[in-house]
């Protein structure tokens, strides 16, 4: 289904009030050798201004680069980590670790409206170019990019378009509560995981809806993660934005394919 | 020659690092948390007078911070709080494992005190330890519960 959809090159389904309450945009690279822990600092001087607060945070590792990781750690009081970067109003983050540069938005009580990909992805430029002018100058190498990520974060409360565990079929069409002999009863908590390789491109798409609840105000949802990772034709710019718009294509219509029409319309499909 | 040791927290060590910035608590990791904040929930019918001395019924906003408070600490060792209504309208949060014991009252006000205790001789003034959570009081409860739990 998601192949018939990119084969229609239709515009990208979008909604009046989608349920994304964060989404995020970066570039996974080859570890850059030589960084440590006070390059944060030097950073961040960099874009303070524009990012007051920071926070210290482990990092996030690949199932894959776990031994690499630790590998790699030179001296014994040298420990990977990551660094958050918060805006002035807390809606938007940078992420920055020896392998990774990540730029969130989030819905917070001060946001006005939903920004949307095409607003964000001006901001991630700019920090971006921050980034890399800052590993060329400070002699830290040049960054080798083997990802492109886009995840857009959706809360899906309960009493908006689903009740019970068992009503999740309406939201999600590939799932349902059936059993082969009806001896299960309804199921208290469901979880789904999913992975689809990408139709003519190098990448994964990976979704996941988890029970959860939502520490800022206790409410109970559904957090259905769509995630997508495109492998960038080179590590120019170009080609880093340009698999980033085709990462965000593949959310977009993941997403749309996998919820259900009803939700669509609750959401206020207009394409 | 000495060595900085960076200790990751427990909740890092038992989940992977999220890139991901709102926080949420996952329900299969602690499945007690919807059931701990239906019974929050429930104080609110409670009339007044409830304990026969004159209580007023328990605030909404010490309800909603009590709900608040345990989604965001409910890690998955811990085992579920005892939940009451304590006077003055506010909410009782008490957990106990082994010889430690932690008890947080949520008030009308949002505040939150707390009662740490460490061992069964609470004549001895080291066992025990008391105060209000002042600023952000989530992450500053989450450590205590992680002492609470820790090895020992």
């Amino acid at each position: 289904m998601l192949e018939k959809i990119a084969a229609t090159k239709r515009a990208l389904p979008d909604f009046e009030n989608p349920p994304a309450v964060e989404t995020l945009m970066g570039v996974h690279f080859a570890p850059v050798e030589k960084w440590q822990s006070p390059y944060f600092g030097l950073f961040w001087a960099r874009i303070k201004e524009n990012y007051p607060r920071v926070e210290m945070q482990p990092p996030v590792i690949q199932p894959s680069a776990v031994e690499g990781i630790f590998s790699r750690m030179q001296s014994p009081v040298e420990f990977p980590l990551r660094c958050w970067f918060f805006n002035q109003d807390e809606t938007r983050l940078i992420q920055v670790q020896s392998n990774l540069f990540l730029h969130n938005w989030r819905r917070n009580a001060r946001t006005e409206r939903y920004l949307h990909y095409d607003d964000l992805r001006p901001h991630f430029e700019r920090e971006w170019q921050v980034f890399r002018n800052f590993l060329e100058q400070e002699r830290l190498g040049v960054v080798k990019a083997s990802a492109c990520e886009v995840t857009y974060v959706n809360h899906i409360d309960r009493g908006n378009g689903w009740e019970t565990f068992a009503d999740l079929s309406s939201v999600f069409p590939n799932w349902s509560a059936a059993t082969s002999h009806n001896v299960l009863p309804s199921p208290e908590l469901v979880a789904i995981n999913a992975a689809y390789p990408l139709k003519d491109v190098d990448g994964h798409l990976q979704i996941s809806a988890q029970p959860v609840v939502r520490q800022q105000d206790a409410k109970e949802t559904i957090q259905l993660t769509v995630t997508a990772r495109c492998k960038p034709s080179s590590s120019s710019d170009v080609d880093i934005y340009r698999g980033l718009d085709e990462a965000r294509k593949w959310v977009v219509m993941g997403f749309t394919d996998f919820t259900s029409p009803k939700m669509h319309d609750m959401w206020g499909r207009k394409i | 020659m000495s060595y900085a040791v960076l200790a990751p927290t427990r909740t890092q060590l038992e989940k992977p690092a999220q890139s991901q910035w709102s926080k949420v608590t996952f329900l299969f990791a602690a499945p007690w948390v919807l059931e701990a904040l239906d019974i929050i929930a429930a104080l609110g019918n409670l009339p007044p007078n409830w304990d026969g001395y004159g209580s007023p019924r328990i605030d909404i906003r010490a309800r909603d911070a009590a709900r608040r408070f345990v989604a965001s600490v409910a890690l998955p060792s811990l085992p579920p709080p005892h939940i009451s209504p304590v006077l003055g309208g506010s909410v009782g949060l008490h957990w106990r494992c082994g010889d430690r014991e932690l008890e947080f009252t949520v008030q009308p006000d949002g505040g939150i005190e707390f009662l740490k205790v460490l061992g069964a001789d609470l004549d001895r003034d080291e066992n025990m330890e008391e105060g209000t959570l002042r600023h952000e009081p989530e992450s500053a409860g989450l450590k205590m519960l992680i002492w609470m739990v820790g090895t020992r």
